[in-house]
C-alpha cells in the first residue's frame, strides 16, 4: 500500500491549467522530489496534497484514506500531513517552544508529554536551548529549523516541503540538505519535497518526479534521470547536456548507429529499453560533458572523432572547455591535469553506452 | 619633470563641461539650504502658527482685537481644574474609547469575513462597507434625527402604527444615539486598517495552524487575531482621536440631552451667550493634548504592526474558509450595516426633502418639490454651492501640490532638515478640525482674509496636508530610483526628470489623493463652523444653520445636495481619472 497516491490530478483557474493530469505514488519511507522550473505546477500539486488548494479533478489518497476526490475533500487539519513552508511561517507572537507545541496542544496532550516531545524535536533539529526565544529573534536558518521541528513533532503520515531551503545562503543550504535527509531517514516519514534546484533533488531524493508545464515529464531515481533522460527538456534540466540532432541508420544488438548533422557517425543506445527508433527517424543524441574523453592522437575506431580546443575554464577539480567539432561546438568536462591549450587538435571518444538517444519531440511518449 | 607633463596631460583630458559642473557646486549648496528653509517657513506659518496663537488665546481674557483684553490664567484654570469641565473631559474620553472599541471589533469581524472567507460578491461587499467613508457623517446624523426622534421620527411612526400609541420609541438624540451614529460611521476606518493588515501578513501562518490540526475558530483565536492585534490597536487609537475631535454629530444629536462634549463646547463658547473666545481656546488646548497622546499611541502601534508585514512572492491562492451555513447570516450582517449606515438614512433624507411631512401624517404625506425649489432658489444656497465648489477645488489642488513638493524635496533632493519638515507636515494629524478652526480664528482675526472663503481654504489645506504628503511620500518611495537615474544618464536635467518621469509615475496616487481631499473639504464642518461669516458659508455650515433654526427639511435638502456633489466627485474620479480610491485610502 503506497503511503501517498495521486491520480489524474487536475488544477485549473479559469482558462489557466496549472496541473494537467498528474499521477504518481510515494511508498512508505520514501523521499520523493517534485522537480521543475517555475510555473511547472509542482507547488500547486504539493498544496493540493496538503489540502490548501482545491483540485478541479482527480483523486488523492493518503494511506488507505481518500482525502480528495472529484471536488469533495478533507480539510487540511484532518489529513494528518504537515508542511515546511518556504517562508517558514514561524508565528512571531509565540516562543519557539509554543510554536512547536501548538499542534500537540491542539490535540490536548498532557503537558509532560508535550514538553518531552517538543524538547526531543528541537534536539533533532539542533535547537536545544532555544525554547524561550521568539520567532523574530532568530536567524533565517534557525527559523527554518523551528519550522521543521514543528512539522515533525506530530509524527505525520506525510511530510511536505515547499522549497524550504531557497531563502538560505548557499553554504547553509548545502549543510541543511544533508541534515534534512538524515532526519527523514531517522524518522522514516514519507516525504514529498518541492524544489527547482536539480542538484538539491539529486542529492536528497530516492526518486525524482520531473515536471514541466503542469505535466510529469519523467519519474525515476536520480541516476535514471541523469543517465537516461527521455526528452530534450529532461536532458537539459538535469545536469548539463550536449544535444545533437541526428538520423538513425541501423540497429545492432539494441544499440543504434546514427549520423549526426554534419556527418559524424556515433553509436548509442536509446533512453529506455522498449523504444526502437526506426531507420531515418530524427532523434537527439545526449552527450554528458564528463563522458567526452581525450584519447591519444591516431586512435581510430567507433565513436572517435577530432576536435579543436576552444575556450578553457579552470574550475579547480576539473576543466570545462569548448570543443569545436564537425558536429558543432560541444562542452566537455575534462580532468584538471589534462594539459590542454587553446587551439590544440585532439581526439575525443565517447563510450556508446554514454550516448543516449532521446526522442526529438516536445512531448515525451512515456509515463 | 615627467609628473608635470603627466598632470598637464590630465588637465587636457578633463571633459568639456567639467568647469561648468564645478561652477554649479555653490548653487547646489544653496538649493540644499534655501529650499528647505522656504518650505519650512511655509509649513510653520500654515501649521504651527495657528496652534501657537490658540495657546496665546487661552491666556487672554478677550479676543486679540479687543483693546480691553489682558493676560489671565483664569480660563485655563477653569477648564483644567473645575468639576464641570473635568466631567466633560471624562465624558469625551469615555465616548471616544467606547466608539473606538466597538467600531474596531465590528471592523475586524467584517475585514475577516471579506478577506478570509468565501463570502460571495466580495467587491460589492467591500465597496458597501467603505461607502460611508465618502459620505458625510454629519448628513448621516441629520438623517438619523429624521428617522429616530421620539415623536416625529419615521421609525417611531412605524412603531406607533404597529404597536399603538404607547409603543416603544427609539430616541437617537441621546447618549446612546451619539454612540450609535459615531460608531456606525467610523467602522470603515477600522475595516480599512485591519483589512490592509490581513492582506499583508504571510498566509502560511494560518495554513501552518490548519496543518497542525487546529480548526477555523482556534486558528482565528490563536494565530490570526494576535498577529493582527497591533493593527487593531492602531485602528482603535485612530478612531479615538477622530471621535474626541468630532463636533458635528454630538452637536446635532446631543443638544437636547445636553451631553457634555469638549468639541461641542468649543463651538458653544463662541456662538452662545456669554461669548468667551478665551475659554474656547483653553478647551482647544485640552483637546490638543488628548489628541496628541492618542496619536502617539497610534503611531507606536502602527510601527509594531509594520513589523509583522511579510512581503513574500505569493503566486498561490490562499485557502479561504468555507462559510457554508454561515454564508447567509454573514451576508445579512454586511447587509444590516449597509442598511443602517446608508439605506435607511438616505431614504429618510429623500423622504424629508420631497414630502411635506408632519408629525401627524408621516405615511400619508404628499410628495412635493416645494422644499427642493425653496432651497435651490434661496440666494444663500446658490452662494454656498459656489463657495463649497471653490473650496472643494482649490484645497485639494494646493494640498496635493504642496504635499508632493515636500515629499520630493525630502525624499529625492534630500534637503537638510528633512526630518523636521516631515514632522511638521504630519503634525496636523494630531489636531482635530475644531481645534484647528480655533487656532486659525485666533491667528487671522485681524487680517483681511478673515471672513472670506480663503480662510477656509487655509484651514482645510493645513488640516489635510498630512494626508496628501503621506500619499505623495509613499508613492515616491515605491518608484525605484534607477528609473530617474536612467533619465539623468540620457542627459535630462533634474527638473525634466521630475516632470517627465517621476511625476508621471506618481500621478495615479496623486489623483486619488486629490479626490479624497476633495471629499474631505466638501463635507468638513468642524473647521468651517468657527470661521463662518456671511461671506463664506459652505453647504455643511448652511445645513447646520437650518438645523439650528429647526428647519429639518431644508437641512435634509442641503444634505442631499452635498451628497450629490460628493458622489459626483467619486464618480468622475473613478471613471474619468481611473482613480482607485480603495487602495489609497
Amino acid at each position: 500500500m503506497a503511503q501517498l497516491s495521486v491520480r489524474s490530478l487536475v488544477v485549473s483557474y479559469g482558462n489557466v491549467v496549472a496541473v494537467d493530469g498528474v499521477s504518481f505514488e510515494a511508498q512508505q519511507g520514501e523521499f520523493v522530489s517534485l522537480l521543475g522550473p517555475s510555473g511547472c505546477g509542482k507547488t500547486t500539486t504539493l498544496r493540493c496534497i496538503a489540502g490548501l488548494e482545491s483540485a478541479s479533478a482527480g483523486e488523492i489518497r493518503i494511506g488507505e484514506r481518500v482525502v480528495a476526490m472529484d471536488g469533495r475533500e478533507v480539510p487540511p487539519e484532518k489529513r494528518g500531513v504537515n508542511m515546511v513552508f518556504q517562508s517558514y511561517a514561524v508565528w512571531p507572537h509565540m516562543s519557539v517552544f509554543d510554536n512547536v507545541a501548538y499542534g500537540l496542544r491542539t490535540q490536548r496532550r498532557p503537558a509532560p508529554e508535550v514538553s518531552r516531545r517538543v524538547v526531543e524535536a528541537l534536539r533533532l533539529v539542533g535547537l536545544s536551548g532555544f525554547e524561550t526565544r521568539f520567532g523574530t529573534e532568530l536567524s533565517g536558518g534557525q527559523q527554518q529549523r523551528v519550522a521543521v521541528a514543528r512539522a515533525i513533532v506530530m509524527a505525520p503520515d506525510l511530510l511536505l516541503f515547499d522549497e524550504p531551503l531557497s531563502n538560505l545562503d548557499a553554504g547553509l543550504r548545502e549543510r541543511m540538505r544533508f541534515e534534512l535527509v538524515a532526519l527523514q531517514r531517522n524518522l522514516g516519514s514519507t516525504s514529498v519535497y518541492v524544489t527547482h534546484d536539480q542538484a538539491e533533488a539529486m542529492v536528497m531524493s530516492d526518486r525524482i518526479i520531473l515536471m514541466n508545464q503542469g505535466r510529469i515529464v519523467q519519474q525515476g531515481t536520480p541516476r535514471d534521470l541523469y543517465e537516461r533522460p527521455v526528452s530534450r527538456f529532461a536532458a537539459e534540466f538535469v545536469g548539463n547536456a550536449n544535444l545533437l540532432s541526428a538520423t538513425v541508420v541501423a540497429e545492432h544488438q539494441s544499440t543504434y548507429r546514427t549520423v549526426v548533422d554534419g556527418g559524424l557517425a556515433l553509436r548509442g543506445r536509446p533512453a529506455w529499453a522498449d523504444w526502437r527508433p526506426p531507420p531515418d527517424d530524427r532523434v537527439l543524441l545526449c552527450l554528458r560533458p564528463e563522458n567526452l574523453q581525450i584519447v591519444p592522437d591516431g586512435t581510430s575506431g567507433e565513436n572517435v572523432f577530432a576536435a579543436r580546443v576552444g575556450r578553457v575554464s579552470y574550475l579547480g577539480a576539473s576543466q570545462t572547455c569548448e570543443l569545436i567539432t564537425v558536429a558543432g561546438t560541444l562542452r566537455a568536462d575534462l580532468p584538471a591535469r589534462s594539459g590542454l591549450s587553446v587551439g590544440a587538435e585532439i581526439q575525443i571518444r565517447v563510450d556508446p553506452d554514454c550516448v543516449v538517444i532521446v526522442p526529438d519531440a516536445d512531448e515525451p511518449c512515456l509515463v | 619633470m615627467s609628473a608635470g607633463i603627466a598632470s598637464a596631460t590630465h588637465a587636457a583630458r578633463l571633459p568639456q563641461g567639467a568647469l561648468e559642473v564645478l561652477a554649479q557646486a555653490p548653487r547646489r549648496r544653496l538649493d540644499r539650504v534655501l529650499i528647505p528653509a522656504a518650505l519650512g517657513l511655509l509649513l510653520a506659518a500654515l501649521v504651527l502658527v495657528p496652534i501657537l496663537f490658540m495657546f496665546l488665546g487661552s491666556v487672554r481674557s478677550a479676543a486679540l482685537a479687543d483693546p480691553a483684553g489682558h493676560f489671565t490664567l483664569a480660563k485655563l484654570a477653569q477648564v483644567y481644574t473645575t468639576l464641570p469641565y473635568l466631567r466633560m473631559l471624562g465624558y469625551s474620553i469615555a465616548i471616544a474609547a467606547f466608539v473606538g472599541a466597538i467600531a474596531t471589533v465590528v471592523g475586524v469581524g467584517l475585514a475577516w469575513l471579506v478577506s478570509r472567507t468565501d463570502l460571495p460578491a466580495k467587491g460589492l461587499m467591500e465597496s458597501a462597507i467603505m461607502a460611508p467613508l465618502f459620505l458625510s457623517p454629519f448628513v448621516g446624523a441629520i438623517a438619523w434625527l429624521i428617522l429616530a426622534s421620539p415623536r416625529a421620527g419615521i421609525l417611531s411612526a412605524f412603531s406607533r402604527a404597529l404597536f399603538g400609541a404607547g409603543a416603544p420609541t427609539v430616541n437617537v438624540a441621546s447618549l446612546g444615539g451619539i454612540l450609535f451614529v459615531m460608531t456606525l460611521y467610523y467602522i470603515p476606518y477600522a475595516y480599512l486598517t485591519v483589512s490592509a493588515s490581513l492582506r499583508s501578513i504571510d498566509p502560511a501562518m494560518e495554513e501552518a495552524s490548519y496543518l497542525n490540526g487546529a480548526g477555523v475558530f482556534r486558528t482565528v483565536l490563536k494565530v490570526t487575531l494576535p498577529v493582527v492585534r497591533p493593527a487593531m490597536i492602531s485602528a482603535f487609537f485612530f478612531i479615538f482621536v477622530l471621535t474626541v475631535g468630532t463636533f458635528a454629530i454630538p452637536a446635532v444629536l446631543g443638544r437636547g440631552a445636553r451631553i457634555p462634549f469638549l468639541a461641542v463646547n468649543i463651538y458653544e463658547a463662541t456662538a452662545n451667550y456669554p461669548i468667551d473666545y478665551g475659554k474656547s481656546a483653553a478647551i482647544g488646548t485640552m483637546l490638543f493634548w488628548i489628541s496628541l497622546t492618542g496619536v502617539f499611541f497610534y503611531r507606536h502601534a502602527s510601527r509594531i504592526a509594520r513589523r509583522f508585514v511579510t512581503v513574500t512572492a505569493r503566486g498561490y491562492r490562499m485557502r479561504l474558509v468555507k462559510l457554508r451555513g454561515a454564508r447567509v447570516p454573514a451576508m445579512a450582517l454586511v447587509g444590516l450595516y449597509v442598511l443602517l449606515a446608508i439605506v435607511l438614512p438616505y431614504l429618510a433624507l429623500i423622504y424629508a426633502a420631497f414630502t411635506r411631512f408632519t408629525t401627524a401624517s408621516v405615511f400619508a404625506a404628499p410628495w412635493t418639490l416645494d422644499n427642493v425649489e425653496g432651497v435651490l432658489t434661496a440666494p444663500e444656497v446658490t452662494e454656498s454651492i459656489s463657495n463649497t465648489l471653490l473650496v472643494g477645488f482649490v484645497t485639494p489642488t494646493v494640498c496635493v501640490a504642496f504635499g508632493v513638493l515636500l515629499a520630493y524635496a525630502i525624499r529625492r533632493l534630500r534637503v537638510a532638515g528633512g526630518w523636521l519638515l516631515d514632522y511638521m507636515a504630519m503634525f496636523p494629524v494630531a489636531i482635530p478640525g475644531i481645534v484647528f478652526g480655533t487656532g486659525i480664528f485666533w491667528t487671522y482675526l485681524l487680517t483681511p482674509v478673515y471672513g472670506t472663503v480663503w480662510i477656509l481654504v487655509v484651514a482645510f489645506v493645513a488640516s489635510y496636508l498630512p494626508f496628501a504628503y503621506r500619499i505623495g511620500d509613499t508613492s515616491l518611495l515605491q518608484i525605484d530610483r534607477v528609473l530617474e537615474e536612467a533619465s539623468l544618464l540620457c542627459g535630462a536635467s533634474h527638473w525634466r526628470t521630475a516632470t517627465k518621469v517621476t511625476l508621471r509615475l506618481v500621478r495615479p496616487a496623486l489623483l486619488s489623493a486629490w479626490v479624497m481631499v476633495f471629499i474631505f473639504s466638501v463635507r468638513e464642518v468642524s473647521a468651517a463652523i468657527l470661521l463662518t461669516s456671511s461671506n463664506n458659508i459652505v453647504l455643511s455650515v448652511l445645513s447646520w444653520n437650518y438645523l439650528d433654526f429647526g428647519d429639518v427639511q431644508k437641512a435634509a435638502v442641503v444634505g442631499l445636495l452635498q451628497t450629490a456633489i460628493l458622489i459626483a466627485g467619486v464618480v468622475v474620479g473613478r471613471f474619468v481619472f481611473r482613480v482607485r480610491l480603495a487602495k489609497s485610502a
